[in-house]
């Protein structure tokens, strides 16, 4: 009995080898050219944020933790978000560590990365910049930028959702570049493991070793790819952010994702393509004849999927190259050519945002919203005319979600002008879909709200949501008693509001710099609380005031630069400081700042004293 | 026959076959995998190939053994050619994939780079039917079989299908990344071949082919010179799996006795296995020569 047994699956043993050795016959030699030849040669200095292995999913730990005086954090699989702490260390596997003006900071660790911010002792980190410090030796790097798969993709390609990771951006010269992976690919199996969240792809690259080949398995445009990948040993050492927008390409114009809302409201054949939203004034763009509104379709004859692979597409375009882009202007298609430039590297004037002259007029899906007045838009830094509904504050679920924010100005809504609260009101209550054309700062860009219990992608909500405007309540704002003590309430600080009650209205400085409408003040903390410092023991922030419009802008010490060129470019006429260095004193003496130097004390104490013309503007010295 | 020890080692040579092969099978297949070598994997598909032969070959012992029931009163001789056709098909789509998987890796310009670990298992595999070769055919020449002899020359052939593999890991090695699939599609010809042969066999025996005329003539011959045959009327002879049938029809002198006839019998049945020296069943019809006619 045992030899017919013996005899029986002997064949089929062999039979069975025979299939697995077929098998392997096919895995060896899918690798790519690039694969194995070429040694992986590490990119020196390049920009973002490499696949690093995040935070363990299961074990982990977060912590949240807000000016300690010591933190440490040993672990593995944490996350830590500290929040100056006078003395921070991070040892550990796999931890990510957000640190905020740690006095003094360490790190020390496999795979973790480190968001310092203005570390007094930074060891050996340049100064007063936010750097990301990636100090990973052994994991490797594939050099791909795993995101998110965007609704519309989804819905494009059939996939189910919540399934594979997104690769917004390809590393140049990296593993995966070299292996053919392409920005728009849609990662759905790493190593022969389905991919569901990013974090995943980041343990497992994190798992091998540099000169590993992995299988990776992508859809590309709803067709399955598969590519062998050898990694690389990940780049070390500091990688600025600074370097992330270290891109040179420039345009002018603005994308967004064309969502279903926009798609009804435009009449669009479909959701292919982008949409342009702003196109700045004497761009290339501009140039082109490319206008708002605009449904960019093709580049180059490579169709548009949506916003990441326009702008990867853009990124690997030349200055000076021309490029072609097929689009849709008011529904005709027609083709133009831009031929992008350097982008310029003055950086965009700061904007003034000063507090609504009208609480609330109103309320619409979740948000308070008045009108602009008259005198309001040129306060704001628009252009004089224009008219519009002002979002003075977003409180709520649908808007918040939807992206709006305090500030924005609603021009618009389905291309119905809403200049005042009663055409607003109309065009509210008439649709319950819309495209509002929203102007931010200095750049336009469409919000679309979807009907009630629909996302923007048209996607059904298991809860309806209320669109019409809700309440009209015409209260009128009634001026703040002018307070002439210094006691400032915390004031939000995401748009830079400032308190009417801060300055005097009437209090025009009456010395030496009569005619100066915007000063600056050298401050050590981001907002107008901080204390009025100088610039010669370390980097302060530097605080605009329009003293005129009752409104302040801060620009954060590593943004601040050659403070005399920044002030020239801002128009600023004087600056309140404690002690400046003498180079910095002599170019604002040549340029006719005023300098207010040796002042001690809160900014915003200094700010009073200057309105109510107590400080002696400093002659010399320098 | 030079010593006593050739008869043991002739009886061995089975044993070594399928005890070499399976190492091969193991060891090419093993480093093939690890060395990435596409060539290397083949040719141990292709070490299957003969260890699948020499199995269906045992296979098609065992159920000679088997007696004759009254439902298969012929016995279950045919049953290794059906489990020969079925391996074999297998074996040929394999082949085919082999080959065409070959091309593909060489027209789409991808890379095989094989680890020098891979030429050693082509080495080893070299060495190995070599010496399988040189032990065969010692034995066969010993023990004068024809069969052993033809054996021994399939083990050279393997050792050319190796030599390849190694020259097609060695060129990749040196650069020319076409080589070592180039290796694998070779084998894969071989394999095909393989396949083919033992197709064409086992269905032709299937259809009850005639066995060796060869033998058939050898055998005519030697029993017409037999004194108490007149002549040799018909000679049939099928395989059967491992057995051969014969039916052979003589003209016997009409005035013998039944007893001398069933000696007659005997006597043929000692002539053919002295012959084809292997196992066959034979059945002797004795018809009266009639001289005059």
């Amino acid at each position: 009995m045992n030899k017919t047994l013996l005899i029986i699956l002997s064949p089929i043993t062999v039979i069975l080898f025979v299939v697995i050795l077929a098998v392997m016959y096919g895995w060896v030699g899918v690798i790519d050219n690039g694969g194995l030849n070429e040694p992986a040669e590490v990119p020196e200095a390049t920009p973002a944020a490499y696949l690093t292995p995040p935070s363990g999913s299961g074990s982990g730990q977060i912590q949240v933790i807000n000016n300690p005086a010591f933190s440490a954090g040993i672990g593995n699989g944490q996350i830590q978000l500290i929040n100056k702490p006078a003395f921070s260390a991070g040892i550990g596997n796999g931890q990510i560590q957000l640190i905020n003006k740690p006095a003094f900071s360490a790190g020390i660790g496999n795979g973790q990365i480190q968001l310092i911010n203005k570390p007094a002792i930074p060891a050996g980190i340049g100064n007063g910049q936010i750097q990301l410090i990636n100090q990973i030796t052994a994991p490797s790097y594939l050099g791909i930028e795993p995101g998110e798969v965007p609704a519309t993709v989804a819905r494009e390609l059939n996939l189910e959702p919540g399934i594979g990771v997104y690769v917004n951006r390809v590393m140049d010269a990296s593993p995966a570049d070299r292996a053919g992976i392409k920005a728009g690919d849609i990662l759905l199996k790493c190593d022969h493991k389905r991919i569901v969240t990013h974090e995943q792809v980041g343990q497992i690259i994190g798992s091998k070793k540099p000169g590993d080949v992995i299988k990776v398995v992508v859809n590309r445009n709803g067709r399955k790819k598969s590519f062998h990948v050898k990694l690389a040993k990940s780049p070390q050492g500091i990688v600025q952010v600074a370097a992330l927008q270290g891109n040179t390409i420039w345009m002018g114009a603005e994308v967004q994702d064309v969502d279903a809302v926009m798609k009804l409201q435009f009449s669009l054949p479909d959701r292919r393509g982008v949409i342009v939203s702003h196109v700045t004034a004497n761009s290339p763009a501009a140039a082109s004849g490319l206008a708002t509104g605009d449904v960019i379709r093709r580049l180059d004859n490579t169709r548009i999927r949506d916003v990441k692979q326009f702008q990867s597409l853009i990124l690997k375009s030349q200055p000076g190259k021309e490029i072609t882009l097929t689009l849709l202007k008011n529904g005709v298609p027609k083709s133009l050519t831009i031929i992008p430039e350097q982008k310029p590297l003055t950086p965009p004037k700061p904007v003034f945002l000063d507090q609504a002259d009208v609480a609330i007029e109103g309320s619409w899906i979740g948000m308070d919203v008045g009108e602009l007045s008259a005198g309001g838009a040129s306060s704001l830094g628009l252009p004089a005319g224009t008219r519009g509904i002002r979002v003075t504050d977003v409180e709520g679920p649908p808007a918040t979600m939807l992206g709006f924010m305090a500030g924005d100005i609603i021009t618009a809504i389905n291309g119905e002008p809403t200049q005042s609260m009663k055409q607003f009101q109309a065009a509210t209550q008439k649709q319950t879909s819309a495209v509002v054309d929203v102007i931010r700062g200095n750049s336009h860009l469409f919000i679309s709200v979807p009907p009630p219990g629909f996302t923007q992608q048209g996607t059904k909500l298991s809860q309806p949501m209320d669109n019409h405007l809700r309440q009209v309540a015409a209260a009128q704002a009634t001026p703040l008693p002018f307070q002439n003590t210094v006691n400032l309430p915390n004031t939000r600080q995401m748009n830079g509001m400032m308190p009417q009650n801060n300055i005097p209205s009437t209090g025009a400085p009456s010395s030496a710099a009569g005619s100066a409408s915007r000063i600056a003040i050298l401050s050590s903390g981001p907002d107008i609380n901080g204390a009025v410092t100088g610039n010669i023991t370390h980097a302060p922030s530097l605080v605009m005031v329009d003293l005129d419009r009752k409104s302040y802008a801060v620009i954060p010490p590593e943004g601040v630069g050659n403070i005399a060129d920044t002030l020239i470019r801002n128009e600023i006429s004087a600056l309140i400081c404690n002690r400046i260095s003498q180079q910095t004193g002599a170019d604002l003496s040549s340029s006719n700042i005023t300098i207010y130097a040796g002042v001690v004390g809160n900014t915003s104490t200094a700010l009073n004293l200057y309105a109510s013309g107590c400080l002696a503007p400093s002659t010399n010295n320098f | 026959m030079k010593h006593e020890a050739c008869r043991r080692c002739a009886q061995n040579v089975g044993k070594v076959n399928i005890i070499g092969n399976i190492l091969m099978v193991c060891i090419k297949g093993y480093m093939g995998v690890a060395g990435r070598s596409k060539g290397l994997i083949a040719d141990a598909i292709h070490s299957s190939a003969d260890l699948l032969a020499t199995i269906v070959m045992i296979i098609g012992l065992k159920i000679s053994d088997k007696k004759s029931d009254q439902k298969h009163p012929y016995g279950y001789g045919k049953a290794e050619y059906i489990v020969s056709t079925i391996i074999y098909i297998f074996l040929f789509c394999i082949g085919i994939y082999i080959i065409y998987n070959g091309i593909m890796t060489i027209v789409e310009n991808r890379v095989v780079n094989p680890c020098l670990s891979a030429a050693w298992g082509a080495i080893f595999s070299i060495a190995i039917n070599e010496l399988m070769f040189r032990h065969t055919i010692c034995a066969g020449t010993q023990i004068n079989s024809p069969s052993m002899q033809a054996k021994a020359w399939e083990s050279r052939s393997d050792v050319y299908s190796s030599l390849a593999v190694l020259i097609g890991i060695l060129g990749a090695k040196m650069g020319f990344h076409f080589m070592d699939p180039l290796a694998a599609i070779i084998v894969g010809v071989i394999i095909i071949k393989i396949c083919i042969e033992m197709l064409k066999d086992a269905i032709l025996n299937l259809m009850d082919k005639s066995f060796d005329e060869d033998y058939i003539e050898a055998i005519a011959n030697v029993l017409e010179k037999t004194p108490s045959i007149s002549d040799v009327k018909d000679i049939i002879a099928r395989e059967l799996g491992q057995v051969l049938e014969f039916e052979i029809d003589l003209y016997v002198p009409p005035d013998i006795t039944v007893t001398t006839g069933e000696r007659i019998k005997k006597e043929v049945n000692q002539i053919i296995k002295e012959i084809v020296d292997r196992k066959s069943t034979v059945k002797v019809r004795l018809f009266a020569a009639q001289e005059e006619l």
